[in-house]
Order: structure tokens, then sequence, then C-alpha cells
């Protein structure tokens, strides 16, 4: 129970600058007498949310989409960041030798790749899932070389001392020593990934959230482009709120104490 | 003294005429010269000197994670090379890992290089109960305080039946009290076990009190000026520190200290 009270207390907390800024979003349009087809009311967001999950469920195909397409390029570019930036952080040739292009890479913004990758994958999914991948990995793999180059100096003269191969140092000590930062970069990476996703939606015009936005504006439709911008916010605070409940369970022992 | 051998008193570890120097910003820095040192099988083996004087170098000599720049090192009279299973490690902080409990920490020597944890279960147990730490064995290391995490660091140094254990400094962080009593627990510890153990300390009290023999050395370069035979009768307790005899050795090692100019 204490476990609910806390997430509980912490959704409260969360939750209510949100809905300070909803009332100011409210106020504003009421005492500006701005138009719905520009910018509708909280009121008729809601209700176009409402009928569209609800009543006639026509959001649900391109909400599907855009999830399908977010998560897994999430996990393809996530678990490739994990394995890479573990792989450059415990070989130092190794580090040497890619980190530059890596670093090279990132100077490069991914959304400019982006008719790129229509152009070799095609208007379909895997557009999104490429895009997406490219855009989350920086800052997991961020996360993950500097959290497993974190590790204590006695701990890794420890494992040396009981003659521990590599392998075993990296899995018994780099690597949770790295969950905490792997966690933050997944975090910022999950973010990342749905700007991504949405960027390619408006760049193939198939489906998904970021079509349903474009469309509709074109359509002067503002009450569903903003019912789909709210519902990506949500996206993006739930797959926040997860990432945040899976470390506090994994890495448990942070901030707690004495770690000698 | 090559007759040590055949007189029966075999030499488990030996350092001979082993220098130690590294490079560093200002140029080249001699941490141990013509250090010499021999531990025989099951005795307690103190190593006394200032801040400074390439102590925790002999303890990367020992565990083998450096090699010496000239000299050697000899374990049963072999050369050694690289780490190896029988030597157990205890450092100044008890480097536990976080995410295990104490049972499991006791227990990754031998997770990590492979064998069976299932076997060596019963063992690790034992030695959580000899450390005293019976029932905390499936605590966090952050609900253990300072001492219990030093006792699970001793328990786990000893988890593969090391003929030699280093410490370097291990109560060094700990208040007074609590080295107090992990002084005297290890001395107990050590009468059941038997391992030789090559202790690392700055403290008087403690290098009197377990040792068999103290090595005083001198600030860097690191060298032996005395090797002082404790001849303090064991069992040792609480009473021992308060005796003649236990006050006289602690005087004649301070006296050595500042002869030497030494603090």
């Amino acid at each position: 129970m204490t476990t609910f009270a806390y997430v509980a207390g912490d959704f409260l907390r969360r939750l209510l600058p949100v809905v300070l800024l909803v009332a100011v979003w409210w106020v504003l349009v009421w005492a500006l007498d701005v138009p719905s087809r520009l910018m509708p009311s909280p009121p008729e967001v809601g209700q176009r949310i409402y009928d569209g999950l609800i009543v006639t469920g026509d959001l649900w195909p391109h909400l599907w989409a855009t999830v399908k397409a977010t998560l897994l390029g999430f996990a393809a570019g996530g678990g490739l960041a994990i394995v890479v930036g573990s792989l450059l952080a415990m070989s130092r040739p190794l580090e040497l030798l890619t980190y530059p292009i890596v670093v090279l890479i990132q100077s490069v913004p991914k959304v400019s790749v982006a008719p790129l990758i229509l152009l070799w994958a095609g208007f379909d999914i895997r557009s999104t899932v490429i895009l997406v991948a490219l855009i989350c990995f920086f800052p997991i793999f961020v996360g993950t070389f500097v959290g497993v180059r974190s590790a204590p100096s006695v701990l890794l003269d420890l494992f040396s001392t009981m003659k521990a191969g590599r392998f075993a140092t990296f899995l018994h000590c780099n690597l949770p020593y790295a969950a905490g930062s792997i966690f933050a970069g997944m975090e910022v990476g999950w973010g990342f990934a749905l700007v991504g996703c949405v960027v390619m939606e408006f760049v193939t015009g198939v489906s998904g959230a970021g079509f349903l936005i474009q469309n509709s504006a074109n359509n002067l439709d503002a009450q569903t482009a903003v019912a789909s911008m709210v519902l990506l916010g949500v996206m993006g605070f739930i797959g926040g709120a997860l990432m945040q409940q899976a470390k506090r369970r994994l890495v448990f022992w942070e901030g707690k104490g004495r770690h000698g | 003294m090559t007759m040590m051998r055949g007189s029966g008193k075999s030499t488990l570890l030996s350092l001979r005429d082993v220098s130690v120097s590294y490079e560093s910003r200002r140029g080249p820095v001699l941490a141990l010269e013509h250090f010499n040192l021999e531990v025989q099988p099951s005795s307690f083996v103190s190593v006394l000197g200032p801040s400074g004087c390439g102590k925790s170098t002999l303890v990367k000599l020992v565990s083998g994670l450096l090699k010496p720049t000239t000299g050697t090192v000899c374990f049963d009279g072999k050369p050694a090379s690289g780490a190896r299973d029988d030597v157990g490690v205890a450092f100044q902080q008890a480097a536990l890992l976080p995410w295990k409990t104490a049972i499991e920490n006791v227990l990754l020597p031998i997770r990590v290089t492979g064998q069976s944890v299932q076997a060596a279960l019963p063992r690790a147990e034992a030695l959580l109960d000899l450390v005293g730490l019976r029932a905390f064995r499936d605590r966090y290391p952050f609900e253990l305080s300072g001492g219990m995490q030093q006792r699970v660091a001793v328990a786990r140094s000893l988890i593969r039946d090391p003929s030699i254990l280093v410490m370097d400094e291990p109560f060094a962080a700990l208040d007074a009290m609590t080295r107090e009593n992990l002084m005297i627990e290890l001395q107990r510890i050590w009468q059941e076990m038997r391992p030789s153990v090559l202790f690392i300390t700055h403290s008087i009290q403690e290098a009197v009190f377990l040792s068999d023999r103290v090595i005083v050395m001198s600030g860097r370069p690191g060298r032996v000026i005395e090797d002082v035979v404790i001849d303090l009768p064991r069992p040792r307790d609480q009473h021992t520190l308060g005796s003649a005899r236990f006050a006289e050795l602690s005087a004649q090692l301070r006296e050595i200290f500042d002869r030497t100019g030494q603090t």
C-alpha cells in the first residue's frame, strides 16, 4: 500500500502544473476569443479525444501506428546503443577507433536524414523505425558509456585480484553500476524517439499521430490536431513514468546510505 | 639464508630486492627500493609505515596487480605472475557490490570465476557466521554499518581459502570503537583459519596486537628499516592491550619511528 500511496502522490505532484497549464490555456482562449478552428478550448479537445477513442474510435489506428513504430525504433536503437556503448567503454582501442565516428554522426541533425531514409526504406513503418532508432541512439549510448566507465577503481582492482575475466567484470561490476545512467539516457531517448516518429510521419504522410496532426491542420481541423498532440504528450509521459518505475526497482540501491 | 627451507620453515611469500618505480607528471617516482620481505605459512606479518611509504604499492605487488620494476616476488619459491587464486585481498574500503546481499558479496570471488556457487554456499555461510553476521545474510550493504561491511569484506577475502591474506589498512576508515572490536575479532578469526596475513597499517596498536612480526618501513622510497618479533602470548584479547609487554613493544616501535624522524 505504501508503494501505491507513493506512486499516487508522485502522480498528483506531477499533475498539478499540468492542471494549471490547462487552466491558463482555457482562460486565454476564452479571453482572447480565439476561434475554435485555430485553437480549440480544453473541453473541445477533451470531446474530440473522447469521440476518437470511445465513440467512433477513429484515433486508435493512428495511435497504434505511432506507438508501434516508436517502440520498435526505441528497442532497436536503445539495444544497439547499450551494446555499442558497453563495447566502447570496455575497450580503449575500440573507443579510439570509433568514438570520433559516433560523434561525427551525432553532429548531423538526424531529422535531416529523414528524406534519405524514405528513399532507402520506402513509405512504410520501416522508415519511421529507422529514424526513431537513429535519433534515440545517442542519449542512450552516452548514458551507457559514461555509466560503464564510472565503476569505482577499488572495485575494478578487487575484480582483478579475484582473477575475474573482462566479461565477468563487465557483467558483475560495470554494467550494474551503469544501470542508473543507462536509465537516464533512456528517459531522454524516449522523448527523442517520439520526435523522430512524428517527424517521419509528417514526411511519409501515411498514418500515425504525426500524419493526423499535419492532415487535420491542413483541413483547418485544429481540434483533431491538438487532440493528437495531447495524446502524444500522454504517450511521452507514460513512457517516462514506466522507465522511472523500472529504474526504482532495478537500481534500488542508488541514493541509499553508504556504498563502501 | 637458503638453509631456511632445510630447517623445515618454508617461505610462503618472498620479495627479493624488489624495486618499483613509475612515471608521474613530475618524472619517475621510486615507490619501493631494495625491498626484502619473507612471510612464513600461517604467520601474521604487519607492515608498519608512514603514509606514502609505498604500502599500497606493496599490496598491489603481492595481489598481482603490479609487477616489480626489478627484483622478484615469489610464492612457494616460484616467481609470481599475475593475480592468484590463493591470495585474498581486503581493502581500506569494504568495496562491496551495493546490489548484492551480504552472502552474495561473500560468494562473489566464486561467481566471477565461474566456479560452483552452490558448492561454496556452506562455506560462505560458515564465514558469515565466523565474522558474526549470520543474521545479516540477506541484507544489502546499505543496510549494514561500516564495521559490518568490513566484516563482509573479510569473509569474502577468505572464501577461496587463501594461503595468504593481504589486508590494506582494512580498519582505517572506521571509528575508534569499531576498529578495536574488529581488531580483536580479526585475531580470533585468524586463530581459527590460520592463513598467512600481510597486514598493512599505520597503527602501532593494530600492528603489535595482531602480529607475529612487525616490519617497519621508511618513508618513500619504501625500505625495511626494522623487523620486530612480537612475542605476546596468544590468544590475545582486551587484556593484552593493557599488559606491560604490549606497552613495551608499542614504545619500542614508537621509538624506531622517532629515531628515523618519521611521524
